[in-house]
């Protein structure tokens, strides 16, 4: 325990993957965590939540049977149970990692741990207990939570965010969701396949605020085609209860008080920052998270950070890859351009799943660019999957055609974008994501076909 | 077996020189480990190992030097080794024959002259931009997975090209009179380091085709030295400490007066003028066998405690030849100081593109005039501005001369 050579504070995907690769690299690591290992990711984010919106997407399935000929009547859920199955699938990721930490001989510290200015990590347990640790190097990956409005008390009944959404077995009628980016629309999809009247509250112009705009149009039509009530360009000014209604007033494209039995605050998230730092130690920070250097280190020597604690994107796959190079930058001295390109995947239906930049934002560089798009109805396979929703938009540079952003909204999109990811890791062009054979009949043809298609020479279309 | 060869680690670098092997032939090595240290025109860097395997055969000894590109040393990938060990060894032997400490870098690019068949290997990306621009990927550096070039690389290319163009100046070699022996005297001869060579050429091109002015003022620094003894007092007793030397004044004052008068923050252009937008402050340090300037970046917007940190850092790196070539590239103005070694008054070269550097000497105690006509000890420094003429006029120099010492003369007005 005296001749640890890291602690990492924090066991979500920066912390465990760092600590996997410090112990590859022969390194003794403990990781403080009081919660379950895997963090929000495997616990309150992504897995449990894609195990809710798999019950939705199969029950909007159903409810198209007869498009396939197929004929199902009396189609009922217990709702007790969906949330059960999500509560498994993120025990399952969860238990997963503690037995990779076993097997690695990596030493998990069930306790909430804060950092002093001796760089001492003081840890306090489930029982009150306290203890000092150290170590030469410390790595700070306690990521996010998930903000409030400051009117609202989130109790967990009628006031959600999206972990009380993930464990509470009472189904709302109705509720209204405040922000419209990926978790906003995830939930949004999710109780209205579900049965519930949904009512999106968003701040900015369009829903998924920073995405390509003909993307976020594109599912704003069909959610509203969905029955889903989106109210852009709206905040919520004010709301309070009465008996078992929450009455909320907007203020901006819409002025009216709307009530509800439940609202999902999906607002952004914050960094757990003042949680682990003692009073008498402070770090720098940029826009509310840690500022670090190229080698992920902090303003304080020996101290590092990765994950959603230093800042965006704020998603579990770039805190895997910061977790990774933080430690390649601790211990095999590396530095790093943070990661870039990042994908990004919205696990509603349709999928949408972008990376790189947005048409507005080439625009905005200057850049010389062509784009293309090619929708799923053209595509074989979406055809005969009877989801011909969607299409797939690709932006290159004119004349390099290098790849500068993918686009895609429609059946698998999230499936999809890793291609373009590694086009773009290889440092491939329009013309290579043509020259690859896709299999027939797959949607993955419809990558080639928008490439050809961007060179002006679209085949299929 | 692979070759290691020598890496481009600065723009402007076109060779460079071991300075040690940190693993002898035979040693396995590990991906990202510091294999050797290589000195560049500027600075002396790490060379990290590209792949893991064994250090086969080194081809470049310490001290000697290579241009970019030529191999310096062999290595056997991990994979490959099991296989083909017998016969590594041979070629190592041979190697070992034909290669005699002192081989001379030419006659070794020659042997080991990559084959026009063999693959280079490429991102499609990059081989487009090169036809778009007509470069020869054999002629770039790649830095990707297993000396792949990528993007970056091919235009690093471009603009290391682009600035060669800019520097073919008529003077290809420092010519200089070179002595000849002479009888009688007895000499050692010291080859020159690649710092020495980088001085000699870009000060002779400086001092022979930029004509150089001088402005210069005598200062009085009492007030200075006070705030200076106050603001030291109360840092002392800080929790966290901290010592200003006059240098740091020295330096803020040069950004508060560059902000007044910009027009002395530019650099000729042959065609044109370019006026920067931004103050970097370079500051001349002295190193065993030469100098360098680390460069403060972005120093408009810095206090007088940010300044001073910085400096302190970069010097203290640039004496430990630790400088990145990001942290002594992109000045746009020069500080010297030679007042540590008590020289009252010097004329500094100015150290190109930029077009002013100030020579700072020591602060002195003298007898002063004061205005009732009585005899005081006063503290006073001398300062030179070396102006290239083709950028500054005497007027401009003088307005920014004038400023800078009426902000040391009123420090306080440098510090709101």
């Amino acid at each position: 325990m005296n001749t640890l050579d890291l602690i990492i504070l924090g066991g979500g995907p920066a912390g465990y993957v760092a600590a996997l690769r410090a112990s590859q690299l022969g390194k003794k690591v403990a990781v403080v965590e009081a919660d379950k290992l895997g963090g929000v990711c495997s616990n309150w984010g992504c897995i449990p939540s894609k195990t809710l919106l798999k019950t939705a997407e199969f029950m909007e399935r159903c409810r198209k049977a007869d498009a396939f000929g197929l004929e199902i009547s009396g189609l009922k859920f217990d709702y007790s149970k969906v949330i059960a199955r999500s509560r498994q699938s993120a025990n399952r990721m969860s238990s997963g990692v503690e037995y990779l930490f076993k097997s690695r001989g990596i030493q998990w510290i069930k306790a909430k741990g804060k950092i002093n200015k001796d760089k001492k990590i003081r840890m306090t347990f489930a029982d009150g207990k306290t203890e000092e640790l150290s170590a030469p190097y410390i790595l700070l990956s306690t990521g996010c939570k998930a903000k409030t409005l400051p009117f609202i008390k989130v109790d967990g009944k009628m006031i959600l965010t999206s972990r009380e959404a993930l464990e509470t077995t009472r189904l709302p009628k109705k509720i209204i969701i405040v922000g419209g980016g990926a978790i906003g629309v995830e939930f949004a999809y999710f109780y209205k396949c579900m049965g519930s009247e949904v009512i999106i509250v968003e701040m900015a112009s369009d829903i998924l605020p920073g995405t390509d705009s003909e993307i976020s149009k594109a599912l704003q039509k069909s959610f509203s085609k969905k029955g889903i009530t989106i109210y852009c360009s709206t905040v919520v000014e004010k709301c309070w209860n009465i008996k078992e209604k929450i009455h909320v007033r907007l203020k901006g494209a819409v002025n009216e008080t709307i009530e509800s039995e439940a609202m999902l605050l999906a607002i952004g998230v914050s960094a757990h920052l003042e949680d682990i730092l003692e009073p008498d130690f402070e770090l720098q920070t940029q826009n509310g998270f840690i500022a670090v250097d190229e080698k992920y280190q902090t303003s304080v020597d020996g101290i590092f950070a990765a994950g959603d604690i230093i800042g965006p994107p704020l998603l579990a796959h770039a805190a895997f890859r910061e977790g990774w190079e933080a430690i390649e930058c601790i211990f095999l001295g590396k530095t790093s351009t943070r990661p870039h390109f990042v994908p990004s995947c919205v696990y509603c239906q349709p999928q949408v799943a972008t990376v790189g930049m947005t048409e507005e934002e080439v625009k905005k560089a200057n850049i010389p660019y062509k784009v293309a798009k090619y929708p799923y109805s053209a595509n074989g396979k979406a055809v005969a999957s009877g989801e011909i929703e969607g299409f797939v938009k690709l932006l290159i540079s004119d004349p390099e055609r290098e790849i500068l952003g993918a686009h895609i909204i429609g059946e698998d999109a999230s499936e999809l974008i890793g291609e373009f990811s590694l086009a773009k890791t290889l440092e491939s062009t329009a013309e290579e994501l043509f020259l690859a054979i896709h299999p027939h009949p797959t949607l993955s043809e419809m990558i080639g076909e928008v490439a050809l298609l961007a060179e002006g020479k679209g085949l299929h279309l | 077996m692979k070759e290691i060869t020598m890496p481009l680690l600065s723009p402007s670098m076109s060779e460079g020189q071991i300075v040690r092997w940190l693993k002898k032939e035979g040693d396995p090595i590990q991906e990202g480990e510091v294999i050797a240290e290589i000195e560049t025109d500027k600075a002396i860097m790490d060379l990290e190992a590209f792949e893991s395997g064994v250090l086969k055969k080194i081809l470049l000894p310490e001290g000697g030097r290579a241009p970019v590109n030529a191999p310096i040393a062999l290595i056997e990938p991990e994979a490959e080794e099991a296989i083909s060990a017998p016969q590594v060894q041979k070629e190592a032997m041979e190697g070992r024959e034909t290669s005699s400490l002192t081989k001379p870098v030419g006659q070794l690019r020659e042997v080991t002259k990559k084959e026009p068949s063999q693959r280079i290997k490429s991102s499609p990306l990059a081989r487009k931009i090169a036809q778009e621009e007509g470069v020869e990927l054999s002629s770039i550096q790649g830095t990707g997975p297993g000396g792949r070039i990528l993007k970056r690389d091919v235009l690093s290319s471009l603009e290391q090209k682009a600035l060669e163009q800019k520097e073919k100046l008529p003077i290809q070699k420092p010519p200089g009179i070179s002595a000849a022996p002479q009888p009688g005297l007895s000499e050692t001869k010291i080859p020159l380091s690649m710092m020495r060579e980088k001085i000699a050429k870009r000060l002779l091109e400086s001092k022979t085709t930029i004509p150089h002015f001088y402005l210069e003022t005598e200062i009085f620094v009492s007030s200075l030295s006070r705030l200076r003894n106050e603001l030291n007092l109360y840092y002392s007793q800080h929790e966290q400490p901290w010592k200003f030397t006059y240098n740091d004044f020295f330096l803020k004052a040069t950004v508060e007066a560059v902000k007044k008068v910009p027009s002395v923050n530019a650099s000729w252009n042959i065609d044109s003028i370019l006026k920067h937008n931004i103050i970097n402050i370079a500051l001349a340090v002295a190193l065993e066998d030469g100098l360098i300037t680390p460069v403060i970046k972005n120093a408009q917007d810095k206090s007088l405690m940010t300044l001073s940190k910085e400096a302190k850092e970069l010097i203290q790196k640039a004496q430990e030849r630790k400088l990145s070539p990001e942290e002594y590239m992109g000045g746009t103005i020069t500080v010297s100081n030679l007042g540590m070694y008590g020289i009252d008054n010097f004329f500094a070269i100015i150290d190109p593109p930029q077009a002013m550097i100030l020579a700072i000497g020591a602060v002195v105690k003298k007898p002063l005039i004061d205005s009732q006509n009585n005899i005081i000890v006063g503290e006073v420094v001398r300062v030179t501005a070396s102006c290239d003429h083709r950028v500054i006029d005497g007027a401009t120099g003088a307005k920014f001369l004038k400023e800078f010492k009426s902000l040391l003369e009123n420090p306080l007005s440098m510090l709101v």
